[in-house]
């Protein structure tokens, strides 16, 4: 997978870079936007991640540029400001996702594998196994060592997004955004008490652990090895 | 500099108002001279005509009582007592030859006019206002018939109502100086003082953005429209004002509350650089700050929020929203937090409750009611849920059995950054009722809180259920 960074602060460019090989990605990167352009030109990308404020020329015109040279490279868009105008903005000038800074990498990491999939037309799974963990995405039937387990519409919908990043890290916003739609700061441990009620369904009783918790940050699904 | 001046001057509300006073009020004096003039002018012309008739038929009643032949020296007498060139007296023939007359010396220009004798033919009189060569004055003149074959030439001098014309006109013509002047000033000083409360608004909005901001118009308290203009400018300052206070307080406020996560993040590296350690204290530390991150980044984005919902700046995004369904899926997330905490949560919803609103936001008012609830609820309590509709609006009301608030700490529990416990240990903490209230607010709706220390608290959200305008 190749991908392209435009973005003018050296940090963050530097930190999505080495977040991105790490993840097995080739990757470019461009300091501003006549040069991302002209790498976006004549290189052929999987996925470009463009920062709107850029020296030279904007992230907005670059993607409009190349779209207008018919360079169908899905776009996640990266920038500062928050409102729906600047997002609409953003999608409507060709960007295909846009995220908003800070934003935790294994956000944007989701959002990049996502663009890829829906540019590949990679099909949809109906089963995702990890372990002895497996989820029927059609019937929402979960079973575990072939024992089926019940669970409540949140904590299937938690689940399934845990297993869906599967040994990637989530965050706690990111969970209560995406898996339960609340756009909110709790001021309780919300989030940490539904896995917590999670993992009593998932694991007791099955002996190996699945949901790791990465302190400070949030959880992880994965086998240990 | 000087034209610039002038331009100024010429485009300034006082300029015109007074022009288009002194204008109207010189027209329509103008317009009123006028008339009267007309109808003087007209009144002495009859009055003269009337004379000259009286005169013609004194004359005709002499010649039919002691004939022409008495004529002459009645004619001649009458003449001389006005004055032989004021006035002349003849008879004439129908063929306009003169039978007598009174002294014609001055009048020898004065003709006989066929046309007048024609006229005379049909037994009418003739009046006619000649302007005779060599002399200043006109002249009027009457024809009539005064006895069989005769006609009387009547014909008197106008010298004395030109004169009175003109002296009139002398009069009219000083009364119109003076009325100008005096509309000119008159208006002048008419529009100042009208706009003078007008310069009071704008020198204070000079002062004021110069920096003074606590200045005020004074009122004159007429009450007319520019003390209400002034009324409504106060208003406006004193509104201005107060969200600049509330500005600061806000800033020093967000100063506070980001300095400390960022004062725990320079000391969590200051430590990891100046001493080895092993890796797993590394490890700590990163998630510690990475925690710290994550809670500024919420911090920041929930004052954006509050203020983005204050000002209006974003559209609500308004749907047809089934609030009892909203509650209770708010009740499930906080299930097992709650067990987890030893709590009661009790909802009470209704079937159904349909109102207008923005889902996410009214989702947001919800959790956060209940997030808080739970966090300042000891473990044994319970958290009630209950819905009352009315036909117009339905209020949610959301009790703990929780540590409550104290009567002085109430009226500032919906101020952003305030926590009732006192401490600033816990960032971002104070948001959250501010934007419960923000987003309730916006929907046309209204928070009420009802708290005794110890026993708990009550919020009580109240919405329309029908807001055509959000």
């Amino acid at each position: 997978m190749r991908a392209l960074i435009v973005e003018d602060d050296k940090k963050i460019a530097s930190f999505l870079i080495k977040g991105l090989k790490q993840e097995g990605f080739a990757v470019d990167y461009a300091v501003n936007g006549e040069d991302g352009l002209h790498l976006a030109l004549h290189e052929p990308y999987d996925v470009a991640i463009v920062d709107i404020m850029l020296p030279k020329l904007d992230g907005l015109s670059l993607i409009e540029e190349m779209r207008r040279n018919k360079v169908n490279t899905p776009v996640l868009i990266l920038s500062a400001k928050r409102t729906v105008d600047d997002r609409i903005k953003g999608l409507q000038s060709g960007g295909d996702d846009y995220l908003i800074k800070p934003f935790a990498f294994s956000e944007l990491l989701a959002r990049v594998q996502a663009l890829i999939r829906r540019a590949t037309g990679a099909t949809e799974p109906t089963h995702i196994t990890i372990s002895d963990l497996s989820m029927d995405l059609l019937r929402r039937e979960v079973t575990r060592s072939g024992k089926r387990i019940d669970l409540l519409p949140l904590d299937y919908a938690l689940l399934e997004y845990l297993m869906r990043n599967a040994g990637r890290v989530v965050s706690k916003t990111m969970i209560m955004e995406h898996v339960w739609n609340y756009n909110f700061d709790p001021g309780t441990n919300v989030v940490e008490a539904r896995v917590c009620s999670l993992r009593e369904k998932i694991e007791k009783g099955f002996g190996k652990k699945l949901i790791h918790t990465v302190k400070g940050f949030g959880y992880v699904l994965r086998e240990d090895k | 500099m000087f034209f610039e001046r002038i331009n100024k001057f010429r485009r300034s509300l006082a300029f015109r108002l007074t022009l288009f006073y002194t204008t109207m009020f010189t027209i329509s004096s103008f317009i009123a001279f006028l008339i009267f003039y007309e109808i003087m002018t007209l009144s002495i012309h009859n009055r003269t005509d009337n004379s000259l008739k009286e005169k013609a038929k004194e004359f005709s009643l002499l010649i039919a009582s002691k004939g022409i032949g008495s004529l002459k020296e009645e004619m001649i007498h009458e003449a001389n007592a006005i004055g032989p060139d004021k006035v002349f007296f003849r008879c004439l023939t129908m063929d306009g030859e003169e039978i007598i007359s009174s002294d014609i010396g001055p009048w020898r220009n004065t003709g006989v006019s066929r046309i007048a004798l024609k006229h005379m033919g049909q037994g009418k009189p003739l009046l006619e206002t000649l302007k005779l060569p060599g002399v200043k004055y006109k002249v009027r003149v009457l024809y009539e018939i005064a006895g069989p074959e005769i006609v009387v030439h009547i014909g008197q001098t106008l010298k004395e109502d030109e004169d009175l014309f003109k002296e009139f006109r002398e009069v009219f013509r000083t009364g119109m100086t003076i009325v100008l002047v005096l509309a000119t000033l008159g208006g002048w000083f008419m529009a100042r003082r009208a706009l003078s409360g007008v310069e009071e608004v704008t020198k204070t909005a000079v002062a004021i953005s110069e920096g003074a901001m606590e200045n005020r118009v004074p009122l004159s308290g007429r009450g007319d429209e520019i003390d209400r203009l002034a009324g409504v400018f106060n208003h406006m300052l004193n509104r201005i004002q107060s969200l600049m206070i509330e500005m600061r307080e806000v800033t020093d406020n967000i100063a506070h509350d980001l300095k400390t996560p960022i004062t725990r993040i320079r000391g969590l590296t200051e430590i990891a650089l100046t001493r080895e350690k092993s890796l797993d204290e590394y490890q700590t530390m990163a998630e510690s700050i990475a925690e710290e991150c994550d809670r500024l980044s919420a911090m920041i984005n929930t004052m954006l929020d509050i203020s983005e919902t204050k000002a209006g700046v974003r559209t609500l995004d308004v749907d047809e929203v089934d609030l009892s369904a909203l509650v209770k899926e708010a009740g499930d997330l906080f299930q097992p937090l709650a067990k987890e905490r030893g709590l009661q949560v009790e909802l009470n919803t209704p079937p159904q409750c349909l109102l207008q609103g923005d889902k996410g936001k009214l989702q947001r008012v919800f959790a956060n009611l209940l997030d808080n609830a739970i966090k300042y609820t000891p473990t044994g309590g319970s958290i009630t849920v209950a819905f009352k509709e009315y036909p117009k609006e339905v209020a949610i009301s959301v009790s703990d059995t929780g540590i409550g608030i104290s009567s002085e700490e109430i009226v500032h529990i919906f101020d952003r950054f305030f926590r009732a416990d006192g401490s600033r240990s816990q960032p971002g903490a104070g948001l959250g009722l501010s934007l419960v209230r923000a987003i309730v607010r916006r929907h046309g709706g209204e928070i009420k809180v009802n708290s005794s220390p110890g026993a708990g608290s009550t919020f009580t959200v109240v919405l329309p259920r029908i807001k055509s305008q959000l």
